[in-house]
């Protein structure tokens, strides 16, 4: 299967595991789009919603933050692209925010690859 | 789990499942000739407890991290802008973890990271520091300072 996959952080560094950590899954990633801060995440899932399979996102970011990004795409009724939230630092109440608002799962940071991959499991149960 | 044992199990986490690196706690006066600290990596934080997280690296550090996190390489150039960016990624994911483990039912506010060249004053609040000093990889000298006010 081939999937295109939404990556959405402001840290060029974090970007790059990321690519690193999906080529490595063996989920069969087509394409690999990004957005370094919220608005273009927001826009890049608006235009690609079709087409998207999984957005990992992170919360911090400049110019839209992720929760706020998360309620713009609810609102939008964009609900049906599985999203994954990046996070090092979300307490409890943050996380429940983020799954009333449809996240599918948290990846918490640091992360090995194989963590990355239950993750994905999680999200693509086989 | 209190500030130091938070610090140093978030930092062995970060080393071991995204830098493949091995850290023991200990002087550098242990090495025989340590390596000076050539990059410095700062992030604030707010919450419970206020202050600054002050990383110091050497330059053989520094780069290893920045290769291992972003899967570069031996032989693919590494920009000072990309070491840069890696440590201060490390700095958030490292505090960012720390705190969690301090106090995982309370936000604290991690603010953006920066990081120099060269081994940088420590930066935070005038209060109580901790210091925790160690060997990376049996061979590269590196230092933690949280200067911080609870």
């Amino acid at each position: 299967m081939e999937r295109t996959i939404a990556v959405i952080d402001d840290s060029h560094t974090i970007r790059a595991i990321l690519r690193k950590a999906v080529m490595a899954s063996g989920i069969g990633a087509k394409e690999i789009v990004e957005a370094d801060n919220g608005l273009d995440g927001l826009e890049l899932i608006r235009k690609l919603r079709d087409k998207l399979d999984l957005v990992i996102m992170d919360l911090k970011m400049p110019k839209l933050d992720g929760v706020s990004m998360l309620t713009e795409l609810r609102k939008q009724g964009i609900d049906k692209v599985p999203i994954v939230v990046l996070s090092s630092s979300a307490d409890n109440q943050i996380q429940a925010t983020c799954f009333s608002l449809g996240v599918k799962a948290f990846l918490k940071k640091p992360f090995s690859h194989e963590d990355f991959k239950s993750m994905l499991d999680k999200v693509f149960p086989r | 789990m209190e500030l130091q044992s938070s610090l140093i199990t978030a930092f062995e986490e970060i080393l071991d499942k995204m830098a493949f690196m091995v850290f023991e706690t200990g002087s550098a006066a242990q090495l025989e000739s340590p390596a000076p600290f050539e990059y410095t990596s700062q992030i604030a934080f707010e919450g419970k407890i206020t202050g600054t997280l002050n990383l110091y690296f050497t330059r053989c550090t520094a780069e290893a991290i920045a290769r291992n996190l972003m899967g570069l390489r031996d032989g693919d150039e590494l920009y000072k802008g990309t070491v840069e960016d890696a440590l201060g990624e490390f700095a958030n994911i490292l505090m960012g973890r720390t705190l969690s483990l301090l106090d995982p039912d309370t936000a604290f506010d991690l603010h953006l990271p920066v990081t120099g060249q060269g081994k940088l004053p420590a930066a935070g609040l005038a209060g109580q520091t901790l210091a925790v000093e160690g060997i990376l990889d049996e061979a590269e000298p590196c230092l933690m300072i949280v200067k911080f006010q609870s």
